[in-house]
């Protein structure tokens, strides 16, 4: 066997193992050519690969929900550009709403997006689209490297704020504690780090945008099927988890995974990749919370 | 002179640079939706992968920079701190960090 590892039982089972594969891939293969040459239900499927267009009854039977919704927006639209509810559907045909018809006339399709361009990028409650916020972030992040020769982060400046706490509460615990004593060098404050500082203008920077989108309120964010009070008690477990998580593994997903992922530590990416698989997996678990 | 440029910072200019590049991190991530745990939350019910598009735009936008600016001369990778890897702590400290993002909303 490769690189001599296992014995011949291995191999006799690698060997069954591989057949039985084989026989998977070539019964997928043979309905897959079936479907795209043979059956006439497929077809337009297989033309659209080159047109790009399907007829509306295959949409209607295989792709209902974009059917539906193509629909939706025609039906809008013919509203807006006939002003008097167009093909309204039962119950705004004969809506006693002249003013809002008469008002639709000429109006922009997306009534939402209006005035000057400050207001259209940086005041509709709209999040921006993630590539255009993900440019930004890139580019923060990578001024960060220029200006101070490490990444974003978060968790390693908490820990700096805890160090500092502590070391005005128990300085004889934190000089013999191997963990805490290396934030507190003598003669430096723990506190006079990049990260220190940051974590206060992530917080100006966060307020500012969500103040200037309409996004500033205090509420619970949760899924229809949970109590405040359970949220609160699982975001204290999920807090307590993620804290000693990302302090193991020396970082957080900002300090660790977008900071190290960006400049190619192998641990960082091994880290992401656990992170997404805990997360996944965890979801199914706690669906309640969230959907 | 090369990058990165904090060794010939003052203080002063140390604490307001830091306090700036926090202010458009945390601008961005916002301007992102990462405020909302509903949202961030989404992709691991296959609803919404803002999060995923936003953090790996930003992981090449760094990446290609960092790269381009090493290579020009002009910033000197010796300087700029990368993060060690220690595989298995770090694994497990993902994996606890996903159960936790999941659970609590991060």
């Amino acid at each position: 066997m490769a690189f001599h590892l296992g014995g011949t039982t291995l191999v006799s089972w690698a060997v069954i193992l591989h057949f039985v594969a084989v026989g998977l891939v070539v019964s997928g293969l043979m309905i897959h050519v079936y479907m795209g040459a043979v059956f006439p239900e497929e077809k337009p499927a297989f033309f659209s690969m080159i047109t790009g267009s399907v007829n509306e009854l295959y949409a209607y039977r295989h792709h209902f929900k974009w059917w539906k919704e193509v629909k939706m927006q025609e039906r809008e639209w013919k509203q807006e550009m006939e002003g008097t509810g167009g093909e309204a559907g039962p119950g705004d045909g004969n809506a006693p709403a002249p003013a809002t018809g008469e008002s639709a006339v000429g109006t922009p399709i997306r009534a939402g997006v209006k005035g000057g361009i400050f207001r259209r990028i940086f005041r509709q409650p709209e999040y921006w689209p993630p590539y255009v916020a993900g440019v930004g972030l890139g580019i923060t992040l990578l001024m960060t490297f220029i200006l101070m020769g490490q990444g974003l982060g978060a968790s390693g400046g908490f820990t700096r704020y805890l160090v500092a706490l502590l070391s005005w509460a128990a300085p004889d615990y934190v000089a013999r504690n191997p963990y805490w004593s290396e934030y507190a060098q003598p003669g430096q404050s723990p506190l006079m780090s990049f990260l220190v500082f940051e974590l206060i203008g992530v917080v100006a920077g966060g307020f500012v945008s969500g103040w200037l989108a309409h996004r500033v309120r205090i509420s619970v964010d949760k899924g229809p099927h949970i109590s405040a009070r359970s949220r609160y008690a699982l975001a204290l477990v999920g807090g307590v988890l993620t804290g000693y998580g990302a302090r193991l593994a020396r970082g957080c997903t900002s300090g660790l995974a977008l900071s190290g992922g960006a400049v190619l530590s192998a641990g960082a990416w091994a880290f992401m990749m656990a992170v997404f698989a805990a997360g996944f997996i965890g979801a199914y678990f706690v669906r309640r919370s969230w959907i | 002179m090369s990058a990165p440029y904090f060794p010939s910072f003052s203080p002063t200019m140390y604490v307001v640079v830091s306090l700036l590049l926090g202010f458009f991190f945390g601008f961005f991530l916002e301007r992102a939706g990462f405020s909302s745990a509903k949202k961030l939350t989404a992709q691991f019910y296959f609803k919404d992968f803002s999060v995923l598009k936003v953090m790996f735009t930003a992981i090449v936008v760094t990446m290609l920079g960092v790269a381009y600016l090493a290579a020009a001369g002009w910033l000197d990778m010796s300087q700029v701190y990368i993060p060690l890897t220690f595989l298995w702590p770090q694994v497990t400290g993902g994996l606890l960090l996903g159960a936790g993002f999941i659970i609590g909303g991060y």
